[in-house]
């Protein structure tokens, strides 16, 4: 059976690509969940939110009045095993899925090409995924990206953190989110863990955008994903850095060390989340920032240190391959400008199933 | 009016038999030349040896019933993935006078998902009651039906059994006749409304579908 689906998975995503032309592709690191990508983000999350569920006091939180959440929460306890968990926990728990899959889709469809153009085809909001913008050259880029990376985590559990200490009834919002066949829906979430779970999604991309130490907690190299779908003669790997990486995109075993750097480490955000929560003082995102976002400076193409996850990277490198490569002239329009840094979909999701297929499916790494 | 042109080896007349279509060939003044006899099919005629096979005459009055195969792939709804796979399978049968006909349609419509499951639903069992208009000379087809729509599986936010409305608009259907009152009908592009839920949160599908069918006539 699992052979139809992935057979009927790439089925889909060449028809989506050849149907629809030029689109960015997704730049998420750990993809998020969909019929053609692995739910890498997801998993990470309820793996750690699960690993820390004893230090969480999640007694002051309340439930929302009746709608589709519980619903789409009963989902969610099917698919991550949350079963034998109360109601709240399940509750908070798909919050922090809707967070961590927001950066990525913004609530709208992860296959919708328009959406996603809007998630991703910004040149300069790379950020929030740790990845460069196209001014971010050289070691001072990489200084810039982790810098913009702890700011979008920061930001993001500090939002939650002001809507713990309002009273528990105002700590629900309603957000966006997409279903099968229903489309675009709200639903009510726990704020505090919706914008964790964002938080949480820029720290988990810190670790498959970059090149790291051999003990993971120090950022060595931080890779390009919006210069690698660009023109090619405009590229230059020692100014803007190592091409984005599908294959480190994948939490399956290659990467199975840096996905338990990752849930770790997103262990520690929730913790420390749970800790202001309570009335704890800060966000302690710059504990965790300090403890996993730390650089240094030295490592550059084309040895990058020789860090044993450059050969990871280079193996499924990012690039435009048929979209807009072309050198926009002196003089050409902005539109055909970001037409040529723009890749296609059909490509992006056609290396999604090759991948898939060439590992014998997806595999996502279990809980270490 | 001929589609199809064949001219006889050494100028003559090709022997009576079956024209391309699989039908009886008669001369147009026969008795089932147009306007003839129900459920004539085809007709033929000679011109300095030059066979002339008409398009199908539509059928005064006929029964006629025809299994069929659908799919679509694509969706252009702003607030979901553009990928919507649906396929399935359907029987329709009705009654036609000349051009226009009365039909009933039963379907079963299977749905892929692809934004967060990778299961295929069964969907919803279609019901449509409908009509047609043969144009073209026959060789083409419109038709509408409307009628409930079952849901057959459950969804993340309902359960099997709601009911709703289901609607088909088939514009262009090419018929191509084939023998022994057979006709296949291609439809390249149809729009369908499948709504098995039109409760609190509505679950409406707009599908884009591509078929093919057999027909048989009676």
């Amino acid at each position: 059976m699992s052979g139809r689906i992935v057979s009927a998975s790439g089925l889909a995503a060449v028809l989506l690509g050849f149907g629809f032309g030029l689109s960015p592709s997704p730049t998420s690191a750990y993809m998020i969940g969909t019929r053609v990508t692995p739910d890498c983000h997801e998993r990470i999350t309820i793996e750690a939110f699960l690993g820390r569920l004893d230090v969480l006091s999640l007694d002051g939180v309340e439930l929302p009045d009746p709608g589709p959440w519980e619903d789409v929460s009963e989902w969610v306890a099917d698919r991550y095993h949350l079963r034998g968990f109360d109601a709240t926990t399940r509750y908070v728990a798909m919050s922090l899925f809707l967070g961590v899959r927001e950066p990525d889709s913004g609530g709208a469809s992860s296959l919708n090409v328009k959406d996603l153009r809007a998630n991703h085809g910004s040149t300069d909001s790379q950020h929030p995924h740790c990845t460069r913008n196209t001014i971010d050259d050289y070691a001072e880029g990489d200084r810039a990206v982790l810098r913009g990376c702890a700011a979008a985590m920061a930001t993001a559990v500090a939002r939650g953190l002001r809507f713990s200490r309002q009273p528990a009834a105002r700590q629900h919002i309603e957000v966006p989110f997409t279903l099968d066949f229903y489309g675009r829906i709200d639903l009510s979430v726990w704020a505090p863990a919706y914008h964790l779970g964002r938080g949480l999604h820029s720290l988990q991309d810190a670790f498959s955008h970059s090149i790291r130490s051999d003990d993971l907690h120090v950022v060595l190299h931080v890779m390009n994903y919006t210069d690698a779908i660009g023109p090619e003669r405009r590229y230059d790997e020692g100014r803007d850095g190592l091409r984005h990486s599908v294959a480190m995109d994948y939490c399956d075993d290659e990467t199975q060390k840096i996905v338990d750097a990752a849930r770790r480490a997103s262990g520690e955000l929730i913790a420390a989340a749970g800790h202001a929560w309570e009335g704890g003082g800060t966000t302690g995102v710059d504990g965790v920032v300090d403890h996993w976002l730390g650089y240094t400076e030295g490592c550059s193409a084309p040895e990058y240190c020789d860090s044993p996850w450059v050969d990871v990277a280079r193996s499924d490198p990012t690039f435009p391959l048929l979209g807009c490569a072309c050198v926009t002239s002196p003089g050409s329009t902005a539109a055909i400008g970001v037409g040529a840094r723009r890749s296609l979909s059909l490509l992006s999701l056609l290396l999604l199933i090759v991948v898939r297929r060439r590992r014998g499916g997806p595999k996502v790494a279990t809980i270490g | 009016m001929g589609v199809a042109q064949a001219r006889g080896l050494g100028g003559e007349p090709p022997s009576a038999g079956p024209n391309p279509l699989g039908e009886p060939t008669e001369g147009r003044g026969g008795k089932e030349g147009r306007g003839g006899k129900a459920g004539k099919v085809g007709s033929t005629d000679y011109n300095d040896g030059i066979l002339r096979i008409a398009r199908e005459e539509p059928a005064l009055s006929t029964f006629f019933v025809d299994g069929e195969v659908f799919g679509s792939i694509f969706a252009n709804a702003s607030d979901r993935a553009n990928l919507s796979v649906t396929y399935g399978f359907a029987v329709s049968g009705g009654y036609r006078w000349e051009r226009l006909g009365l039909l009933l349609r039963l379907e079963q419509n299977t749905w892929v998902a692809t934004e967060l499951d990778h299961e295929v639903f069964q969907g919803a069992v279609n019901i449509g009651l409908g009509g047609e208009y043969r144009y073209f000379e026959g060789r083409a087809r419109a038709s509408i039906a409307l009628g409930p729509s079952i849901l057959l599986s459950d969804t993340l936010l309902d359960e099997s059994g709601e009911v709703g409305l289901f609607f088909l608009l088939r514009p262009f259907g090419v018929r191509w006749p084939i023998r022994g009152g057979w006709t296949l009908v291609f439809d390249p592009l149809s729009a369908a409304i499948v709504a098995p839920v039109l409760g609190r949160l509505p679950l409406v599908m707009v599908e884009y579908r591509t078929s093919l069918a057999c027909e048989a006539r009676f």
